[in-house]
């Protein structure tokens, strides 16, 4: 497995450091655990904020910040209790998402499936979408996709992708904004410009 | 602002150990007083409220405590984890669902018995990635500063340093490599 297209750098910097959006990150990482390269350059960014960390100006900290925080060490930790998994959502002809996160702001992050072969209405996207293929491969006017492959998709582009016709493509999708569809809308869709 | 890391005079990963090993509350306190003011000032760096900070950056200390058997120091420093944990917390704090990860999740459990060569070799590479963030030629210097702990957008980042996003992009890949190679994980061939 080769991948070919990867976050740029400022992304990487962005992740490591803890500034880029928690839905766009999720889709970093995904391409990260895939990609022993970029894994290697978010090991070396993250030491740097560590070693950034030691250089920062200390903030000041509330009235017997210590003293709270010995006091809580005392405490035991609450369990969390076991989370639900998360539900698929059919849509059409096969489609389904799930979704994974839905951030304060807005964002979401959720895994979409494709079947071989189908394509998807063509559409453009109000803010950011971040995609990393899971499994399988598709392809769209701005080129062809596999396994551990990014893709920025910018608010300009439009665009129908076409999982390939040898096995269903799932994909790690992070959305800023929702998306908006070119045509007469299937009614099923309605439901996933919710996303 | 420059970046001159001071190096740390405590050993901070062995007050790391010794919370592990002996629940040392003295060794508690003494990683507390530095880094709890630093990890608010970075939380406060990536756009969080004082309050927010504030409770962030005491559940980055607890953590440190709860969690402190799972510290490596044959794998990271102490400001590394230390950040990771803050860095960890910070996005789950912006979860509106409530999906928690467990922490522990994303902390590996550490070689039951960190061989000494391996702590030493680990110190190693973090004292030479210091002296490479020091020694970063200036205009590489630069687009980490601005790339670390300032919450700017890319075309921002690019106004403010008056270059091209292009030319941002490639000084930051020439930091990484610089930073790799002096953590001794790269060699000339891997460069990309």
């Amino acid at each position: 497995m080769t991948i070919r297209h990867h976050p740029h750098e400022l992304h990487l910097a962005r992740l490591a450091s803890g500034l880029l959006d928690p839905a766009l990150a999720l889709v970093v990482q995904a391409h990260i655990d895939r990609c022993p390269g970029c894994e290697a350059d978010i090991e070396v960014l993250t030491a740097t904020g560590g070693v950034l960390l030691e250089d920062l100006p200390p903030a000041q900290l509330g009235d017997e910040a210590l003293a709270r925080a010995l006091a809580r060490i005392d405490t035991p930790e609450m369990a969390q209790p076991p989370l639900p998994p998360m539900r698929r959502h059919r849509i059409a002809g096969g489609i389904w998402y799930r979704p994974l996160y839905h951030g304060r702001d807005g964002a979401r992050a959720y895994e979409l499936n494709v079947p071989a072969g189908r394509q998807m209405p063509e559409h453009r996207h109000s803010g950011q979408e971040w995609v990393c293929v899971l499994h399988g491969s598709f392809v769209d006017r701005t080129g062809h996709y596999a396994e551990g492959d990014f893709v920025e998709c910018g608010e300009e582009l439009e665009h129908g992708p076409r999982a390939d016709p040898d096995q269903d493509c799932l994909c790690l999708i992070a959305s800023t904004g929702p998306m908006r569809m070119r045509r007469l809308i299937p009614r099923a869709f309605q439901l996933f410009l919710q996303l | 602002m420059t970046i001159a890391p001071a190096v740390p005079e405590v050993d901070y990963a062995a007050s790391i150990v010794a919370i592990a090993a002996r629940h040392d509350r003295t060794a508690f306190a003494a990683l507390f007083s530095h880094f709890a003011p630093r990890v608010k000032t970075y939380l406060l760096r990536l756009g969080a409220s004082p309050s927010l900070a504030e409770e962030l950056a005491q559940e980055t200390m607890l953590t440190v405590w709860r969690k402190a058997a799972l510290y490596d120091p044959a794998r990271a420093g102490a400001s590394t984890w230390i950040f990771t944990i803050a860095r960890n917390l910070r996005l789950d704090s912006a979860r509106s669902d409530k999906r928690r990860k467990a922490l522990g999740d994303t902390l590996e459990a550490p070689d039951p018995e960190p061989e000494p060569d391996a702590i030493l070799a680990a110190d190693q590479r973090e004292t030479r990635l210091r002296a490479a963030v020091v020694e970063l030629p200036p205009e590489q210097a630069e687009v980490i500063r601005h790339a670390f702990f300032q919450d700017k957008a890319h075309a921002q980042i690019s106004a403010d340093l008056g270059i091209p996003l292009g030319t941002v992009k490639s000084r930051l890949r020439l930091a990484i490599n610089r930073l790799r190679q002096a953590m001794g994980d790269l060699t000339l061939g891997d460069l990309k």
